[in-house]
């Protein structure tokens, strides 16, 4: 008495025995397995089935109801077995290859693939896919990443991050794949059969997997379950985690770029990057593409998490592919933008324009700078826009923004008088384009009699685009004539040369004459000694106290003998009083 | 597979094609059909060789086929050539025809003349 399964083969419908329906199944699934969709393979086994389906009604005739495991051995040798179906038409498979003299199979042995092996696994099968790959048994990886597991973690997270990105070995292809054996018939149908063998024996309960014959591996199983219950569980845990995090990251980022977009909240930066920096259209599509180009592979590891945790088995192509397309187009989006963007730089151009001033009565000229600009700056500190800070050099409202890089020169000048010269850089797409944006910025120069006022920094309009613009301005002072540079120039002035070799910070407030040598100082001596402390600290921790103080110096002292040398003034303190000696500058 | 055997199966293979466009070319015929007078002329040995081959040269675009209701079983496909298949067929007669001459010519046992 056998049980019989009833099939529909080829649009007729048999009962079978379920012996010879399982025997039937085996070799229809092996020849199909021979073939790739685009040799036709559904045309073909239909073909075959039909054939199948005439030659068991010819064999049952009509005294018989059941197809047994005889009419399926006939079926089988009749039509050949998987190999000799396939064998037949093989330059069919392999057309494009040179004629078949030689080798005439072509196999891919050797061919390796990094997969996670199902059958063979703790956690995720990722140690027996390596395994698979390198040829090692896959204990010692499990051992190493145990260990690495205490190494700050550092094998956990590599483990998780190998389960996300390594696919599992899925269809029997793979598995062969994996193993490193070629993909023919013989192979598919060995490892068929090894699964269907593994699968009834463990529903007869005999023995469990082809691991389980030796006693140590048995130890290590029961070990093993304990140890997956308690990683499944945390694993579990920190997936839900990251995944938090994730969700978090997705949500900052969507309403960054709300925000960034002028949807929601304060509108300050789309507009500032409008009006000073670039176009609108580059400022939405590049937000669209850094979306695309971050948020994507966030979704997508958020996708994995979410599938292996809640254990869903189908990939879906679709998201796959549509996450791939969208990632790239935002990635060539980014690219594109930026190139777009830098081409917005790529060329510049410098005008020099000698600005006219008016000479003043005395042989002094005073420079100065502009009331406004920094009546200004302090007003729109506490704006709103975070761009605001002095030590970005910008400052902005909505109609117009303001850029800190403004230098100022003192040089010689040819002739007799004083002369102003301005140069101002740009960069712009072209030539034309970087001129017209140096032109475009408003820097204001005003002169009262002998003082000049300069401005911190120069303005951009609104409309008019930031394009590295550069304002150096030279002031050139005629041998014999000198300048004085206001306390507030400090910001201005750039590395001005002189005979002293003084910082520009230590220059501010004086006036420099212009020498045949040089810019030189004549009343920085006494300027430099405004209210000054010294103290001088002995070996035997006695201190000498020098109090400078405009004309007045006061000085405590010890018995011990303090020099003091400067190129200007030379101080000598000892027991026999104090010494100072000033240089006679002129 | 021994080396003889391989080389065999390779013989074979090249001149199945011609034989099954040249026996469809006689006439609307079933696989089985087919079948039967390649086993006759022990061209093949099994039934299953013949399907993808003939699903091959369909796709080629060499055969037609028709479906004919059948008294056992489900209902066949009757196999035809078509214009381009009589072609192909006929330019293969030839290109056989010449070597089979130049296999006898060439494994005939007269010196070079």
């Amino acid at each position: 008495m056998n049980k019989t399964v009833t099939v529909n083969i080829g649009g007729m419908v048999f009962h079978i025995e379920e012996q010879a329906y399982d025997q039937l199944k085996k070799y229809l699934e092996a020849i199909r397995g021979y073939f790739t969709s685009s040799d036709g393979r559904d045309e073909i086994i239909q073909d075959i089935e039909s054939r199948v389906a005439e030659m068991f009604t010819e064999r049952i005739g009509s005294n018989r109801q059941v197809v047994i495991a005889s009419d399926v051995e006939h079926v089988i040798n009749t039509m050949g077995r998987p190999e000799q179906v396939a064998g037949a038409d093989e330059e069919n498979a392999d057309s494009n290859s040179s004629s078949g003299i030689g080798g005439a199979t072509s196999e891919s042995r050797g061919y390796r693939r990094l997969y996670r092996d199902p059958d063979d696994k703790v956690i995720g099968g990722v140690c027996s896919g390596i395994s698979h790959y390198i040829g090692i048994d896959p204990i010692w990886l499990r051992l190493i990443f145990a260990i690495a597991f205490f190494v700050m973690g550092t094998g956990f997270l590599l483990y998780i991050l190998l389960l996300v990105i390594v696919p599992k070995a899925k269809s029997t292809t793979e598995k062969l794949e994996m193993k490193g054996q070629p993909i023919n018939i013989d192979n598919i149908k060995k490892t068929i059969e090894e699964e269907v063998e593994d699968i009834k024996s463990r529903i007869s309960g005999k023995g469990s997997s082809k691991a389980g014959s030796s006693k140590i591996a048995n130890f290590f199983e029961a070990i093993g379950a304990i140890i997956v219950a308690a990683i499944k569980f945390f694993v579990g845990f920190i997936g839900v985690i990251i995944a938090i995090v994730l969700i978090g990251l997705l949500f900052a980022l969507f309403v960054t770029l709300l925000g960034m977009s002028g949807v929601i909240g304060d509108t300050s930066i789309p507009i500032f990057l409008t009006h000073f920096f670039l176009e609108s259209w580059q400022v939405n599509t590049g937000m669209f593409a850094l979306a695309l180009a971050v948020g994507i592979p966030l979704i997508v590891i958020l996708y994995r998490i979410a599938r292996s945790l809640f254990k869903l088995k189908n990939e879906s192509k679709l998201f796959n592919y549509s996450t791939g397309i969208l990632w790239i187009v935002g990635m060539l989006l980014t690219i594109w933008i930026g190139i777009n963007i830098s081409s917005q730089f790529r060329n510049s151009n410098t005008d020099r324009i000698v600005i006219p001033i008016v000479q003043p009565q005395s042989n002094t000229i005073h420079l100065a700078a502009m009331d406004e600009t920094f009546s200004r700056m302090q007003d729109y500190d506490d704006s709103n826009f975070s761009w605001n800070s002095d030590s970005w050099g910008i400052n902005s409202d909505e109609d117009s923004v303001s850029f800190d890089d403004v230098e100022l020169t003192v040089q010689r000048a040819e002739g007799n008088e004083f002369e102003l010269v301005r140069i101002t850089t740009s960069r712009g797409s072209s030539r034309k384009n970087a001129e017209l944006n140096s032109r475009q910025i408003v820097y204001p120069i005003q002169q009262n009699d002998s003082i000049i006022h300069f401005s911190k920094s120069y303005i951009i309009p609104k409309g008019v685009k930031f394009r590295v613009q550069k304002i150096r301005l030279i002031l050139k002072v005629p041998e014999g004539k000198s300048v004085f540079l206001g306390q507030e120039m400090e910001d201005v002035i750039y590395n001005i040369k002189n005979t002293t070799n003084t910082w520009d910070n230590d220059m501010v407030g004086h006036t420099w004459t212009m020498t045949s040598k040089g810019l030189d100082c004549l009343n920085c001596n006494l300027d430099e000694s405004n209210s000054l402390n010294y103290n001088y600290s002995t070996d035997k921790d006695e201190k000498v106290k020098v109090r400078v103080n405009g004309k007045n110096i006061d000085i405590n002292s010890e018995d011990d003998t303090i020099n003091w040398d400067n190129k200007d003034v030379k101080i000598k303190i000892d027991g026999d009083g104090v010494v100072i000696d000033a240089k006679e500058k002129r | 597979m021994s080396n003889l055997e391989n080389t065999q199966a390779q013989m074979r293979r090249g001149v199945l094609e011609f034989c099954i466009l040249s026996i469809i070319g006689q006439g609307e015929v079933y696989p089985s059909d087919i079948i039967a007078k390649m086993k006759d002329a022990k061209l093949m040995v099994v039934e299953g060789t013949l399907y993808p081959l003939l699903t091959r040269l369909k796709n080629q675009g060499l055969l037609a086929y028709t479906w004919k209701e059948s008294s056992s079983g489900p209902p066949r496909k009757y196999y035809t050539l078509t214009p381009i298949g009589e072609q192909f067929t006929s330019e293969l007669r030839i290109t056989w025809q010449e070597l089979v001459d130049a296999v006898n010519q060439t494994t005939s046992n007269n010196p070079i003349s």
